[in-house]
């Protein structure tokens, strides 16, 4: 993730001319919407959500969401699941058979990220 | 101490399968560069009998007959899952050799008490973190590890983790006597003729050869290779039977080529390639060789193959890797043949941190070119491979890799992710409890 780089030879030229910058102690290190949002970089993967009833979950067509396959799926909670050979969203609990009989949870929907503001 | 050696499990095909679940319990092939041959394969296409290396054209009856999937190689996504898992098992022991894009060596001595408990628990977690089945092999020296993971990849009791370490000295002599020599680690198909008529036919006729009689007969390396099957550590981290000498870069054109200019582009952009391999793992090289050939199953077409190899200061800057290919490919050129194949070596590898001071190369030049060839190499990770390259690559579509048959970058680009829908009976269907 990309972040103005506030660090470097601003300070040192104010330290060389005598006055160390009281910031300096506080700096912190940004955010990072990576850190935020993903607890398990290696058992995150993102996926497009599709399909036109999605709005009772909080999740609309075209979203962008962070599943954690590291997770423990608990009653509500919503996951992508393979049935019959394809990713669906389905709420944990509510995991009915599809047609061959076998529904396997793949990760839990961790986030859902929605655009509002369509790129300039 | 012992080491263990982790290996995923029909690694291309998995990955495939992870992100296409329609594709599992279905014979997958996964195809190399122009969609040539065979590289990976499921295991149900490696129960149809499918060879590793097989020209996928002369696959397309049987295809038809089972119904065999083939990809393209997507190595995004291979690189990418690769990657999660490397990191995972670096969480397990300070010591590792990341062995190949699949496999790797942990050091499991002290960092862990129970190391065949640290192995199942490997197992389980890379296949929950990740999706990808991993075997797992712990021996007391890297070769018996290896062999370990061969038998936890085949013996199906071991359930994927085989703690060769630990088990009872008579055991552990069956499994040998189960394999034959040449799945030994390091003994390859000529060794193995030349070992059957000595006599040493199963691991276990080598384990029990004189390590004398083998240097005699043989080589160091063997020699070395019968004292780690009886458990003496003669092989550290980072080292193997034969180290990495070599760096290639090749491909077969999508189109037969003449002419000289766009076979310029394409070597200029195989050494581009090749020097970024040189740079990813801190070497130098200290000479570079060009090879040429036309299509040998083309027999209607005149022949000619040619290569040559020149010297370099040892370096890493692909500008002088790209202007000694294209003098050598100038040199080996001959007009009026049909070319299909050039590539590029890169030989006398050195470490970059032995970079031998050169009276005639200034400091501050070098130091210039080191910058330079990180900046482009930072460009091209970002932005994807060839945004930065130079003026002599060009641009020829006849030299772009064939990939008709890729999987999207489902884990690398946000414009290719993996859809997940609703399907529009899910309000309806009948809950179950969790």
């Amino acid at each position: 993730m990309m972040r103005p780089d506030t660090s470097g030879p601003r300070e040192a030229h104010l330290e060389a001319a005598g006055f160390p910058s009281p910031a300096a102690d506080y700096r912190d290190t940004g955010i990072s919407l990576d850190r935020a949002l993903i607890d398990h970089p290696e058992a995150t993967f993102f996926f497009r959500a599709a399909g036109a009833d999605l709005e009772e979950t909080g999740i609309f067509d075209g979203d962008l969401l962070v599943v954690d396959r590291s997770l423990t799926p608990g009653p509500g909670h919503l996951v992508v699941a393979v049935s019959d050979g394809e990713f669906v969203i389905k709420r944990a609990g509510a995991l009915a058979e599809s047609a061959s009989g076998e529904v396997t949870i793949w990760g839990v929907v961790r986030w859902t990220i929605h655009r509002l503001c369509p790129s300039p | 101490m012992p080491i263990a050696l982790i290996d995923c499990n029909n690694f291309y095909a998995s990955c495939e399968q992870l992100f296409q679940p329609a594709l599992l319990g279905r014979p997958v092939v996964v195809l190399s560069n122009n969609d040539g041959c065979v590289v990976a394969r499921s295991a149900e296409a490696r129960a149809l009998g499918i060879p590793m290396g097989a020209p996928w054209h002369t696959l397309k009856e049987l295809a038809r007959r089972h119904a065999v999937v083939a990809l393209s190689s997507n190595y995004a996504l291979y690189g990418d899952l690769s990657d999660r898992v490397m990191r995972i098992l670096s969480r397990f022991s300070p010591c590792q050799e990341v062995y190949s894009i699949d496999e790797c060596f942990l050091d499991l001595g002290g960092a862990q008490p129970n190391p065949a408990a640290c192995g199942r628990l490997i197992h389980r977690e890379i296949r929950r973190l990740t999706g990808i089945t991993v075997g797992v092999g712990l021996g007391a020296t890297k070769t018996l590890a290896k062999f370990a993971n061969h038998c936890a990849k085949k013996r199906p009791e071991f359930a994927g983790v085989c703690p060769l370490f630990e088990m009872p000295s008579r055991e552990a002599d069956r499994l040998l006597a189960w394999a034959p020599v040449g799945e030994i680690w390091g003994v390859g198909r000529r060794l193995t003729a030349r070992l059957e008529k000595q006599g040493i036919v199963t691991a276990l006729d080598l384990k029990r050869a004189a390590p004398s009689r083998i240097r005699a007969a043989f080589s160091v390396t063997l020699e070395r290779t019968v004292r780690e099957l009886n458990g003496e550590a003669c092989l550290g981290l980072m080292a193997g039977p034969g180290t990495r000498k070599q760096i290639l870069s090749s491909r077969s054109f999508g189109a037969l080529i003449s002419a000289l200019a766009p076979l310029e582009e394409a070597v200029a952009a195989y050494a581009t390639r090749a020097g970024e391999k040189l740079r990813r793992q801190q070497l130098l090289a200290g000479s570079i060789g060009v090879f040429l050939r036309t299509n040998p199953f083309r027999e209607d077409l005149p022949q000619n193959q040619g290569s040559l190899t020149l010297p370099l200061p040892p370096t890493d800057d692909t500008r002088l890797l790209a202007q000694t290919a294209l003098r050598a490919l100038r040199a080996v050129y001959r007009p009026g043949f049909a070319y299909q194949k050039a590539g590029v070596c890169l030989t006398d590898l050195v470490p970059a941190d032995r970079r031998q001071g050169d009276l005639f190369v200034d400091a501050a030049q070098e130091k210039k070119s080191r910058s330079l060839m990180a900046a482009m190499d930072a460009i091209n990770r970002a932005m994807g491979s060839g945004t930065v390259k130079l003026l002599a690559e060009g641009n020829d579509p006849r030299r772009a890799m064939r990939a008709r048959l890729r999987s999207p970058r489902y884990t690398t680009r946000l414009d290719e992710l993996p859809v997940a829908r609703t399907e529009p009976s899910a309000a309806e269907q009948r809950t179950l409890p969790p």
